[in-house]
């Protein structure tokens, strides 16, 4: 990969003090960046029974990309009609909650992605929201690629 | 590393090269960084916050993580976020740059963002964040660093 050795364990050794989870039955739906979608996003949030099952989203130049669980896409799709660009159902994502260091260290995302390179395991969306990572794939490979990285890893 | 290795990370960056080739990078600078504590209220806020900014066509990204919102804006509204969600704040970096690359047909390449990620690392550039959606990608690392970065990803996809 081009990362030197030295700082290639130094990053196992930080992310050994990580947290990871991983959940199935997820769908990631990308909207349209728009006000309507926006405004709809919020209001779809709010009606759901637990905020939590809308887990992350993230905001690029030209759409909003949202995992939901599983349960919610019909009525999601319905409610976004027009303004749905792509969806992915049968889609899993791996949960990283990582230690502060990870913020001054060059290369852990390399290291992160890395591992599903490893695997040939094709990454769907990445998101680093400060500490934290979330990784989503393909369902049947979530289990396993947490497997191998919790291995790895030794946490 | 063994030959069967080498070769299957040969075959992988091709792969990765063909697509980036037909990708477009830029970046922006004069943009500041939140990483805000989720709750119910810092989410409402945001939910807010992305109506107004693309209501206004102001430059504005985020992702919501499990336990952070990290949200990007032009350093002029630095005093309008920080009030809006004081006391939700983990950190703050000023002098924050997006670099995005636009590119689609990335959603099955396995080691397409190692292979990105990994030019920043040998760099020794640092990233403030990364995240993806739909057919976008955008980095976030020191304003001082992006056009170097640009340019230099553009010469790696050349050679």
């Amino acid at each position: 990969m081009g990362i030197s050795k030295e700082l290639e364990a130094r990053i196992l050794g930080i992310l050994k003090d990580c947290n990871l989870s991983a959940h199935t039955d997820i769908a990631c739906v990308s909207l349209l960046k728009n006000t309507d979608s926006a405004q709809k996003l919020k209001e779809f949030i709010k009606n759901l029974n637990d905020s939590s099952d809308a887990i992350v989203s993230s905001m690029g130049k030209t759409a909003i990309t949202i995992l939901i669980h599983e349960k919610y896409l019909e009525a999601f799709e319905n409610f976004f009609k027009k303004n749905i660009q792509s969806v992915n159902k049968k889609a899993g994502a791996i949960f990283m909650k990582c230690p502060k260091e990870v913020n001054n260290t060059p290369g852990v995302t390399a290291i992160v992605s890395s591992f599903f390179a490893d695997k040939n395991v094709a990454i769907h969306e990445l998101m680093a929201s400060y500490t934290d990572y979330v990784i989503v794939v393909d369902e049947k490979e979530t289990y396993k690629m947490a497997s191998y990285i919790k291995k790895t890893l030794g946490c | 590393m063994s030959i069967s290795g080498a070769i299957k990370k040969f075959l992988m960056e091709q792969k990765v090269k063909s697509v980036l080739k037909n990708s477009k990078i830029g970046a922006t600078t004069d943009l500041v960084l939140f990483n805000i504590r989720r709750n119910s209220g810092s989410l409402s806020k945001y939910d807010d916050l992305r109506i107004d900014f693309i209501k206004s066509s102001n430059h504005l990204r985020g992702a919501v993580g499990e336990r952070f919102i990290s949200i990007i804006a032009n350093e002029q509204y630095f005093g309008y976020i920080q009030g809006l969600f004081e006391g939700e704040i983990e950190s703050v970096q000023k002098k924050v740059a997006c670099i995005v690359i636009d590119c689609s047909g990335t959603d099955n390449v396995s080691g397409f963002i190692t292979y990105l990620a990994s030019i920043l690392a040998n760099k020794k550039i640092n990233m403030h964040g990364f995240f993806t959606s739909y057919d976008d990608i955008t980095l976030i690392i020191d304003e001082e660093k992006a056009f170097e970065y640009v340019e230099y990803i553009k010469k790696v996809l050349k050679a």
